[in-house]
């Protein structure tokens, strides 16, 4: 696998460094410039499936985004449509700065959503907790413990439940709240039972020396050629963010009247390129074949 | 006392960054999708190091992962009510019993577990912080009032919980994606999400008020478990005097 020649750690920093730029800037042409790369990154993984089926749950939240700000900012000065009175929202009035504001608000939460998907596609479950062990050595064994108890837990829960049936409890009949009690009753088995698991399970951690010294640890995460790289490529990036940031590049104005596109000059798109270039790196080095 | 100073000196670098950022950006121009995204990870961290530094036995984790994962096991038992999920009243019952600590412990780990079944996404650490304040607060909540709640006082804290909730989720997508950010679009971004705080809010009550009875003392007696302590075995005993 190709992201076994990266460290965990260069892993996760590259989703949230796209998260955090496009939290910074909302000028159109460096939000697109980071989609694009966002996506061209969620191709070297196969997060492109995750993704869309994030947004098959998500596309109502950002369809309320751009409803609202639509319907709700007033400070655009180019009226596309003055409507009638409604008692909530005021005097509706719809404006092209509002509406694009809209969209790309929407543009940058989906870089948001797809840097997520990105994350999870490049880190399993496993490595990030392997990587949080490093550091909280605690927090990831109660996070690991949990994630094997639920498998668990929920035959527990179904079995439980048959048990509960036998003794001719019918979970779907009754009022609502006769059907809640049944269930909440399948909760209280299970509360026991979970809670003296637990004792067994820090018996168990105990017996094998659990806190009783430092914790060895033992990782497979290595610092390799290609973390140095892309570390060098996503610091630059930074830096030349900061740059462009200060000679107001990356600035980008809706309200009263839209700025131009290129307000800085041609500045602003040669750093558009130069930064969606350096932010290719790392993905490039992960699809980048052995020789 | 070293950990207390590095707490301090972590809410003071808070502080800190908070008063630097309105000294650069003054008024509107500070970005406050970036600030409280900062802030968030800064208290988090907080909370999760107090964790790591306190002498935290294996008990009491293995308890934690427990509740966490019957918290999450809640959600399938319950699929055949969609709207009441046990999830919110377990943390809260979890904390208000085990204290401040293992409560955000709870809330926190069923955040990021449950979401590893039911998807991840930017909402995870803002789920994280505000499942973990709600079992935070119910431990404070249950150092104060003791053994002897009424499940109605819970079912109260639960409704109000229910809504805080969605607000909390809500502030991001509201300081990330709206202008202006005043009083009017906060209510319009809450506006959208109403029936779901309704509902989270409704389970939270339906639930202190159908298990509190049950599920407390069970908690309690094993609470009782768990702060026992095992003595020293005495070898050589001296009865000289």
């Amino acid at each position: 696998m190709r992201l076994e020649r990266f460290h965990a750690a260069t892993l996760s920093i590259y989703p949230l460094l796209l998260i955090v730029l496009a939290m910074i800037t909302q000028h159109p042409l460096y939000l697109t410039a980071l989609l694009v790369v966002t996506c061209l990154a969620l191709r070297t993984a196969g997060g492109a499936k995750t993704f869309i089926k994030t947004m098959r749950y998500t596309w109502p939240i950002l369809l309320i985004i751009l409803l609202i700000n639509v319907l709700i900012s007033k400070n655009g000065a180019t009226v596309l449509y003055d409507g009638p009175r409604i008692p909530v929202f005021g005097a509706l009035r719809i404006t092209l700065e509002a509406t694009l504001f809209g969209l790309i608000m929407v543009l940058r939460l989906l870089i948001v959503l797809a840097a997520c998907s990105l994350y999870l596609a490049w880190l399993p479950p496993d490595r990030a907790l392997g990587l949080m062990a490093k550091w909280a050595g605690r927090s990831a064994v109660v996070a690991m413990l949990t994630a094997r108890l639920i498998p668990y837990l929920t035959e527990q829960a179904k079995s439980v439940g048959e048990v509960m049936q036998t003794r001719g409890v019918r979970f779907q009949e009754g009022s609502t709240r006769q059907r809640l009690q049944k269930h909440g009753r399948m909760l209280n088995v299970l509360l026991i039972s979970s809670l003296e698991g637990s004792w067994q399970v820090a018996e168990a951690m105990e017996a094998r020396g659990f806190g009783s010294r430092h914790r060895s640890s033992y990782t497979r995460e290595k610092w390799q050629r290609n973390d140095l790289l892309a570390g060098v490529a996503m610091f630059v990036a930074v830096l030349a963010m900061l740059v462009l940031a200060g000679a107001g590049a990356v600035a980008y104005e809706f309200y009263p009247h839209l700025t131009p596109l290129l307000a800085a000059g041609s500045i602003t798109w040669v750093g558009a390129l130069a930064l969606a270039l350096l932010l290719a790196i790392p993905p490039a080095l992960v699809q980048r074949r052995k020789n | 006392m070293k950990r207390k100073l590095l707490s301090v000196l972590l809410i003071l670098v808070t502080v800190g960054l908070a008063w630097l950022a309105y000294a650069l950006w003054p008024s509107e121009d500070l970005n406050w999708a970036v600030t409280s995204f900062v802030f968030l990870l800064l208290a988090l961290g907080l909370f999760y190091l107090r964790f790591e530094r306190a002498k935290v036995s294996s008990k009491e984790m293995a308890l934690i992962a427990s509740l966490a994962a019957l918290a999450v096991v809640g959600r399938i038992i319950f699929a055949p009510f969609p709207n009441f999920k046990p999830t919110s009243y377990l943390i809260l019952l979890a904390g208000y019993v085990f204290g401040p600590r293992a409560g955000f412990m709870v809330g926190a780990t069923v955040a990021v577990i449950s979401n590893m079944f039911f998807g991840q996404g930017p909402w995870t650490p803002w789920q994280m912080m505000a499942w973990g304040l709600i079992g935070a607060t119910a431990g404070l909540y249950g150092r104060w009032r003791g053994e002897k709640v009424h499940p109605l006082e819970l079912a109260v804290f639960g409704a109000v919980w229910g809504f805080l909730f969605g607000w909390f989720m809500n502030t991001w997508v509201w300081l990330t994606t709206f202008y202006p950010l005043n009083l009017t679009t906060f209510l319009a971004a809450n506006a959208a999400s109403v029936w779901f705080d309704v509902s989270h809010a409704t389970a939270n009550v339906l639930f202190a008020l159908l298990l509190t009875r049950s599920f407390l003392p069970i908690l309690y007696r094993f609470r009782k478990k768990l702060t026992t302590t095992s003595l020293e075995v005495q070898t050589d005993v001296e009865t000289k005097n």
